[in-house]
């Protein structure tokens, strides 16, 4: 703040300045934030104020006022890129998808922030709530250089129905059925998952009267088989199955056993899952899982505080680590960091072109631990709970993670969730930060779509995988995507990097 | 005569008929052939707006078209768009001609309410079609509540994730909404019909099949070719119904042609792949369309 008061001195900052910053809108159009709008927080289920008011609070303090738009992160990665390559200089300050980071330096839309950061030093690079390093990787690093802030972030966890699990009955019938104890604390591998899913579905006397008087049984499985979701399953599946996107002669290596495996096991999901699993996300998931129609599912940390209230209730909700596979009798969890949101300052805006510092220090300042924490998992604004504070910081923990009704097993203490949370991180692996990712994305999603429905064989799929992706990469550069490839292997959680022996 | 001698001096010497044109010509080339240049130049060059400036974009002349073309996504793409406008453009059609024939043949009250009240779906936003249609046939949507109670049971087919169900659901969509335009001109063809013909068919004991079909059918033969090449062309086009309602799915099942181009063009940045992939649409569009007309267009002597 001082650093912008002392660039208004200077008279270095044009009058009638303002910051014009285009948001990146959650897909949900219920979620977009408007000025002024008060909604529900969908982690803590508390009414909040959001991430707008945070801006009349800076023109409050600087007197520069910013104007912003809100848009669908899809939208907006076509709309700044074409844009801003016409040197338009609309905006001056982007919420972009952290899967586009690589798109946009590519496209010479962001602002090389290095220099600034050697210049004003922020506290999320050197305080005590640094930002952890996994998601500094994917947010807002590449090659080695500084491109922006952290903003939204997100990865997802896995519920079931603890008072099922925990049911006596229930757990002899399934030992008899499968040969092995129902896995109380949560399964640890995905074939336990479709065991369980097996187990499950449709099971008898988990019938439940509708209010429009229909019945409904219960299904074994509420993972979604979206393009977006089909995305984030099949990349940890893939990689702890020991798979890699690139071999050592830089050629993409997805038409291999390790995808048919992957997309098979995925596959072999569907038959026990909620029909509605291809078309809908999580806003209708919420009620199946609350209103017990569903065993297990996959979730923001919300289904919590949105199922307490409802027929599952606090002792009927668990929640479970991300399941993995076992590798050489060794179990691999990876936990993939996906498509959340970063802030970038735009090299062509008209403040930005002015005087850089300007939506530099506003980036800064928005994303400062101090000023961010109250703003904390605000939908479409700023998570904090990637800080390396954030299991021990009272107040992230007091307005994050206390919410998580307690799941004895992996939360043992107090916080609970956080604790999970931290063993969550141990499989954290960074952004696979590739150029073209959204067409890469879009290629798999539609063709593992086109699988799970039947539209086509597994060989066919895995096919159109591999030639759609050499596609890319031969398009965007090889060479360069596969140094971001090792970068990205940098960043694998331990495990990985021993099964591929990566120092 | 006066007159007529300035009027021939401006012709000879301004060309004032010319110069009257030329404004307007000059914003047509404008709106047109420029863009239009411009996508040719494109679709020959490498460009994305990823990859740096599109002047700086190597020329890499017929590839763009070559690839587009083997480009077995693309294929099944216009696959897609043909059986959405075979299927769409023939059900507006049938139910139109049917639609406009009754209210033709029969008087009763309130036809002028029906008739306002068939074209209210002409008038909904196709994009409010689509979500509206995408509503029905979901899961927890109208046609499964309504199995639902009829059954007893939960019924949750996803229709929108069964191919065939999928490409069915967008060609009924579409019909829902275009079938008024198709009744519309039907019926203004119908009225418009001389009434003689048809009188004295009627006289010499013809019955109402044999008057419609050997008739009225021939007769209406132009509008009808009117109607079908422009709601073929239109439904050609169509990208808001089945984006809203399947996205293209499942897989790339009712993946449009405008839907791949937009894609490919603006969500991956492919524009002069997607401009060679436009153009070769165009020139197909052109061709069939003069084909289709020909038979309306005057004979040379």
């Amino acid at each position: 703040m001082n650093a912008v008061k002392a660039l208004k001195a200077a008279g270095k900052i044009p009058a009638g300045a303002k910051i014009r910053f285009l948001e990146a809108a959650f897909r949900a159009g219920n979620m977009t934030p408007k000025a002024g709008d008060v909604r529900t927080d969908p982690y803590t289920g508390k009414t909040i104020q959001t991430s707008i008011n945070m801006l009349t609070k800076w023109e409050d303090l600087t007197g520069i006022p910013v104007e912003i738009d809100l848009l669908n992160d899809l939208q907006l990665y076509d709309k700044a890129i074409s844009e801003a390559t016409t040197k338009a200089g609309t905006w001056d300050f982007l919420g972009q998808r952290i899967d586009f980071l690589v798109d946009f330096i590519n496209s010479g839309v962001a602002l090389d922030l290095t220099d600034f950061e050697t210049k004003y030093q922020p506290d999320i690079r050197t305080g005590n709530c640094q930002v952890v390093p996994v998601f500094a990787q994917g947010y807002y690093t590449s090659d080695g250089k500084y491109w922006g802030f952290p903003g939204c972030g997100d990865w997802f966890s896995y519920y079931n129905r603890r008072d099922l699990v925990t049911n006596p009955k229930l757990q002899s019938a399934f030992e008899t059925q499968f040969g092995y104890q129902l896995p109380v604390n949560g399964p640890d591998t995905w074939d336990q998952v479709l065991d369980m899913a097996r187990f499950f579905d449709g099971y008898k006397g988990t019938e439940q009267t509708l209010p429009d008087g229909t019945t409904s049984t219960l299904r074994g499985a509420y993972f979604f088989r979206d393009t977006w979701f089909s995305n984030i399953e099949f990349r940890i599946r893939f990689l702890e199955l020991g798979g890699l996107l690139f071999d050592s002669n830089k050629n993409v290596t997805l038409d291999n056993q390790i995808t048919r495996k992957a997309l098979q096991d995925m596959k072999a999901l569907v038959a026990y899952q909620a029909r509605d699993a291809f078309t809908s996300s999580w806003p209708t998931m919420y009620p199946n899982y609350a209103n017990k129609q569903v065993f297990q599912t996959i979730s923001w940390a919300s289904v919590a505080q949105f199922s307490a209230s409802g027929p599952v209730g606090g002792q009927g909700f668990g929640v479970y680590l991300t399941p993995g596979y076992k590798v050489d009798n060794k179990l691999i969890r990876v936990t993939v960091l996906y498509d959340q949101t970063s802030y970038i300052v735009e090299k062509y805006g008209k403040l930005t072109s002015a005087v850089p510092d300007v939506p530099y220090l506003f980036g800064q300042w928005l994303t400062d631990p101090e000023i961010s924490t109250q703003e904390l998992a605000n939908p479409g604004a700023i998570s904090d709970y990637f800080r390396t504070c954030h299991g021990v910081d009272e107040r992230m923990i007091g307005t994050f993670f206390a919410v998580w009704p307690p799941n004895p097993g992996i939360e043992p203490g107090r916080r609970g969730a956080s604790e999970a949370f931290d063993v969550q991180f141990q499989a954290l692996c960074g952004t696979w930060q590739l150029a073209g990712l959204h067409e890469l994305q879009d290629l798999w999603g539609t063709q593992m779509n086109a699988y799970f429905t039947d539209v086509q064989d597994i060989d066919t799929t895995v096919r159109k995988m591999q030639q759609g992706t050499d596609g890319v990469m031969d398009r965007l550069g090889r060479d360069a995507q596969y140094q971001r490839w090792q970068y990205v292997m940098k960043t694998f959680p331990p495990a990985l990097k021993t099964l591929h022996g990566i120092s | 005569m006066a007159n007529k001698g300035r009027t021939s001096w401006l012709r000879r010497k301004f060309g004032f008929n010319v110069l009257l044109v030329m404004p307007l010509q000059v914003i047509l080339n404008f709106v047109l052939i420029v863009p239009f240049a411009l996508a040719i130049y494109l679709s020959l060059t490498d460009w994305s707006p990823i990859t740096g400036p599109w002047y700086a974009s190597p020329i890499v002349g017929a590839q763009n078209y070559v690839s587009i073309l083997t480009t077995e996504r693309f294929q099944q793409a216009i696959v897609n768009t043909l059986l959405i406008v075979g299927g769409a453009v023939t059900l507006e059609f049938a139910v139109g001609l049917v639609l406009a024939l009754a209210f033709f043949s029969w008087d009763f009250r309130g036809k002028a309410v029906f008739a306002s009240i068939f074209l209210v779906p002409m008038m909904v936003i196709p994009a409010i079609s689509g979500f509206t249609f995408q509503t029905i046939f979901s899961t927890q949507g109208a046609i499964n509540d309504v199995l639902s109670r009829v059954s007893g049971t939960v019924v949750a087919v996803d229709w929108l994730h069964v191919p065939w169900s999928a490409l069915s659901a967008v060609i009924l969509a579409d019909a829902w909404q275009w079938t008024p335009f198709m009744f519309l001109l039907m019926y203004a063809g119908m009225t418009a019909l001389p009434s003689d013909p048809i009188r004295a068919a009627r006289v010499m004991g013809a019955s109402e099949r044999q008057i419609f079909l050997r008739i009225m059918l021939p007769m209406l033969r132009p509008i009808i070719t009117i109607a079908l090449i422009i709601r073929s062309l239109e439904a050609f086009k169509i990208f808001d119904v089945p984006f809203i309602m399947t996205q293209g799915g499942p897989g790339t099942t009712t993946e449009t042609i405008s839907i791949f181009l937009y894609k490919f063009a603006i969500q991956f940045a492919r524009v002069a792949w997607a401009s060679a992939g436009a153009i070769v649409i165009f020139i197909a569009i052109v061709i069939v369309t003069l084909w289709a007309s020909k038979p309306l267009l005057p004979k040379a002597e």
